[in-house]
This record gives structure tokens, C-alpha cells and sequence, in this order.
């Protein structure tokens, strides 16, 4: 009887640290799967630096298919532009791209920059991810969204590769104004655009799932076995 | 905060700017008239080639009906052309009616020239060569004048450097800027000016190429497009109308030289009658 109640009383004190939220001690802090769990949180925030501070977008201009018109002396005579993060992300500086009319104008336009809200979600959402995996790695009830982090972190990697695709709908350019050249508000053809990633772009975007990776594997350090970080606590 | 402290955020900061700085930015707004290149004049330019395209049109939207590429005339209406220019004072001009080709071809000692109506697909052959030079001079006069008023939209450029929209009569919005990538050069200016009810936006792109080690204005487009909003029978409609006019000028190192097929013309000697078969070197007529 009384061993019964010592028992009880030892799974009540068990599921009670279990459903305790954000318990941080220096015996934690010594684990490797922790270290690197919270290595991962470092990484992220490395990874959404290089984001906002590293080229993210090329223009460039290519003969790359049959129905291109732009010539190849002019693509050439354009050097690749490289779009700096800070202008791809928050905007207000100016970058120029070609403009050929329906006529065989080839104009070379200035525009200025859009906030990029798209991507700027993106890291924000990076850094809610970084958030969520300190909170799982001192919180045994949040153990379950281990998974999640992870994702969120590669997704937001992927999300920096795609820059691009972001940089034209934000500012408004790339195929969508070569649809109708009968129409004079829409005649203006980027057949020979060609904007792809810089640099910076596939760097954020590796060290962003390079810091999902190591969220994973220190995810499973602490659960190698089950999870026994009670045990050594 | 300590000196090691400031040197230690110095020291973080440092890589960033430096891969902040690996951007290229070709392009800026343009704040002075030392963001403008020297330009070279058509005197000094190889211009193959100054072609000049219009269009205009309307549309109404907000109503039941909606029409498109109506006919419209614009001040920025300008009729189109082009003139060419290749080697061996060869050319060719389409300006209104007037669509001619000059073209000599030269047989031993003789050059023999021929002056085609494009578009009568007809033509005859001299051996004079002042009756090709009035079109020659046309052409060429034409392309001095392309390039002199491409000249001038420049000029009207810089007149805007350290203007802002308030400086202009019910103008709201400006912007002077320029890009120079390598060997290209582009400036845009853009301005929307409202009153009352119709809205005007103006935007100029004037693109400039290096070209052997002198810059030259190759591409223009000018675009105006107006808006008017008025309401009809209880409905809000706008009507847009739009013009644009263009000049695409090819400025090379050095003359090309025309091919032309005469297929499909007929061609005729010019001062010869049937009877005159032959050239004075001999060389028959059914040769040529």
C-alpha cells in the first residue's frame, strides 16, 4: 500500500515536469543535442543576416529560346545586376532592367524598388521558427513540434531561393506586361529577362536548411532512446 | 560601452558590410547634371540607321461597351519613318509616299546604279549618280534630324535635375533616373500631372550605347498615357488615351553594306530606249 503511494505520488511529480513549460538549468545546457538545438537558433539568424545583407537577385538578359528578339549584342552588353538584399527587401533604391516595345525599341528603365513583404514574412516567419525551437528545446510539452521547426526553417530556405520570383511580383515586372502587345497599355516584351538567383540567395538558403539540419540532429541526440532528458535532469 | 566591446561588434559588423558591398548597383536617381554622360552628335557617329514608330489609341473602361486602338491625334503624334544608311552611299528612306532604295554595284571600271520605288516594286538603273543623291540627302538629313531631336529630349532632361513635382504647375509626381550598365546607359524620367479630372502620365526612356568609345542615344520611347474620368448616366467611366512615339537609331563602328534582291521588281534603264542593248563597255543588257 504504502509502496503503491510512493509510486503514484513519483508519476504524479514526473507528468508534472513534463507539462512544466521553459525549464532551463546548466545540466540542459550540457547536452549536445541542447548545444545544437540551440546552434540551430544562431544559424537561423545567421542565415536571415546573409538574407538581408547579400546580393539575393541577378538580372541578366539571355537568348535562352527560339522566340527571343532581344539581340544578342545588347544581351551581352548588359553585365549581370546584382540586387543587393537590403533593395530586395526593403526597396527604395533604384535598379534597372530592358524594355523592348512592340516596335524594337530596346529601352533601358530605371525603377525603384518595392518593400518586398513576401520575403520579408518569410524571415520573420524564421525568426518566429527560431523562437519555437528555443521553446521546444526547454519545453518537454513542445517536444512535438521538433518536427515543425524544422520544416519552418527549410521552408523559409526556400523561400530566400525563390527571391526572384518575389523581387518581380513585388515590383512588378518580368512576363507579366508581354501578354498583349496589341494593347498599347500592355506592349512591352521581357522575352530575353532572364532573373535568377545571386548568390546570396542559394548561401541564405543552404545556411537556413543547414540550420534545420542541425535542429534535426540534435533533435535526435535528445531523443536518441526515447527522450531521456528527465533521466540525466 | 568599452572599447573591446566596440571593437568586437566592428569586428561582426566588418563581413557584413563587406558582403553588403558585393551588390552592383548600376542604377540611381539623378541628382546632379554630372549624372549626365557626354553624348558625341550625329557628325561624329557612324548611324547605320534611324527608324521612328508611332502609335495612338483609346479605350473606355467602366461601361457597358469598351473600345480599343482607336484612332487618336496627339502632339506626341509624330510621323513615323525610317532612313538607312550602308556603304558605298547605298541607302534607303521611307518617309509619307517617298520609299526609296539607292544601291550601286560596280561592274570593272563602271559602277552602275539603281533607284528603286519600294513601293511601286519598280526601278530603273544609270550610270549617273546624281539622280540617287536627292533621296541620299534626304535619308541622311533625316537621320541628323532624329538624332538632333533625341538630342533635345536629353537637353529637356536635365532641366528637371533638383526639381521635385511642386516645382511644376498641378504636377504630382516626378522622377529624374538613370541606369549605366557596362556599355549602356539608360535615363527615365516620369511625371503624372492631374487637373480636375484628367490625369496625365508621361514616361521617357532615352537609352544611350557605347559605341566605339563614344556614347550615342540609340533607343527612345515616350509614352503618354491620359485618363479622364466622367460620369454618364449614373455610371463612373474613365477614358484612356494612349500615344506613344519611338526611335530606335543603330550607331555602329562601320557602314554594312546592302543586299538587295530584285526579284520581284521591274527595272528599267534610265535615258535608254530598247534599242540601246548594250552598256559602253559592252556588256550586254540581258546580263544585268
Amino acid at each position: 500500500m504504502e509502496t503503491g503511494l510512493v509510486g503514484a505520488i513519483d508519476e504524479a511529480s514526473e507528468t508534472e515536469e513534463q507539462d512544466r513549460f521553459l525549464i532551463i538549468n546548466k545540466a540542459a545546457l550540457k547536452r549536445p543535442g541542447v548545444i545544437l538545438r540551440l546552434l540551430s537558433i544562431v544559424v537561423c539568424f545567421v542565415g536571415s543576416i546573409l538574407a538581408v545583407f547579400l546580393p539575393m537577385v541577378t538580372i541578366e538578359y539571355a537568348s535562352y529560346s527560339s522566340s527571343t528578339t532581344f539581340t544578342d549584342a545588347r544581351a551581352v552588353r548588359f553585365p549581370a545586376e546584382l540586387i543587393s538584399g537590403w533593395n530586395n527587401l526593403f526597396g527604395g533604391d533604384y535598379f534597372g532592367y530592358y524594355l523592348k516595345s512592340k516596335y524594337g525599341a530596346e529601352v533601358l528603365c530605371t525603377v525603384k524598388a518595392n518593400f518586398n513583404w513576401v520575403l520579408f514574412l518569410f524571415l520573420i516567419i524564421a525568426i518566429l521558427f527560431a523562437v519555437l525551437a528555443f521553446l521546444v528545446t526547454f519545453s518537454k510539452r513542445m517536444e512535438k513540434l521538433s518536427k515543425l521547426v524544422i520544416l519552418g526553417y527549410i521552408l523559409c530556405g526556400i523561400a530566400c531561393v525563390c527571391s526572384p520570383i518575389w523581387f518581380m511580383a513585388v515590383n512588378n515586372f518580368g512576363n507579366t506586361q508581354a501578354i498583349a502587345t496589341t494593347d498599347l497599355g500592355h506592349y512591352y516584351l521581357f522575352d530575353s529577362l532572364y532573373v535568377h538567383d545571386a548568390f546570396g540567395a542559394v548561401v541564405s538558403c543552404l545556411v537556413l536548411i543547414g540550420a534545420g539540419i542541425v535542429f534535426a540532429v540534435g533533435t535526435a541526440k535528445e531523443n536518441a532512446g526515447g527522450d531521456n532528458r528527465n533521466a540525466e535532469q | 560601452m568599452r572599447k573591446s566591446n566596440k571593437a568586437f561588434f566592428v569586428f561582426l559588423l566588418a563581413p557584413v558590410f563587406v558582403l553588403a558591398g558585393c551588390s552592383n548597383d548600376f542604377s540611381n536617381s539623378v541628382t546632379s547634371l554630372d549624372d549626365f554622360l557626354t553624348v558625341a552628335d550625329a557628325a561624329s557617329l557612324d548611324i547605320q540607321s534611324s527608324v521612328v514608330k508611332t502609335d495612338s489609341g483609346s479605350s473606355s473602361v467602366g461601361g457597358a461597351s469598351s473600345s480599343t486602338a482607336a484612332s487618336s491625334s496627339t502632339e506626341e503624334d509624330k510621323p513615323a519613318h525610317g532612313a538607312y544608311l550602308y556603304a558605298n552611299d547605298n541607302y534607303s528612306i521611307s518617309n509619307g509616299s517617298v520609299s526609296f532604295t539607292g544601291y550601286s554595284e560596280v561592274h570593272g571600271s563602271e559602277t552602275d546604279y539603281f533607284l528603286i520605288d519600294l513601293t511601286k516594286k519598280s526601278g530603273f538603273v544609270t550610270t549617273d549618280p546624281s539622280l540617287l543623291s536627292a533621296h541620299l540627302n534626304d535619308a541622311k538629313d533625316l537621320i541628323v534630324r532624329d538624332y538632333t531631336a533625341l538630342t533635345g529630349v536629353y537637353d529637356d532632361m536635365k532641366t528637371y535635375v533638383g526639381k521635385t513635382a511642386a516645382d511644376y504647375d498641378k504636377m504630382t509626381y516626378l522622377k529624374l533616373a538613370y541606369t549605366l550598365a557596362g556599355d549602356a546607359a539608360g535615363y527615365t524620367l516620369s511625371t503624372i500631372t492631374v487637373d480636375a479630372d484628367v490625369k496625365v502620365e508621361t514616361n521617357v526612356y532615352l537609352t544611350l550605347d557605347q559605341i566605339g568609345g563614344q556614347w550615342a542615344f540609340t533607343n527612345y520611347s515616350k509614352r503618354v498615357t491620359t485618363s479622364e474620368t466622367y460620369e454618364k448616366n449614373g455610371k463612373q467611366l474613365t477614358n484612356y488615351t494612349y500615344s506613344v512615339v519611338e526611335y530606335m537609331v543603330n550607331v555602329v563602328t562601320s557602314l554594312s553594306t546592302l543586299n538587295l534582291n530584285l526579284t520581284s521588281y521591274s527595272i528599267y534603264i534610265q535615258g535608254k530606249t530598247p534599242a540601246d542593248i548594250a552598256w559602253t563597255n559592252g556588256t550586254p543588257l540581258t546580263e544585268k
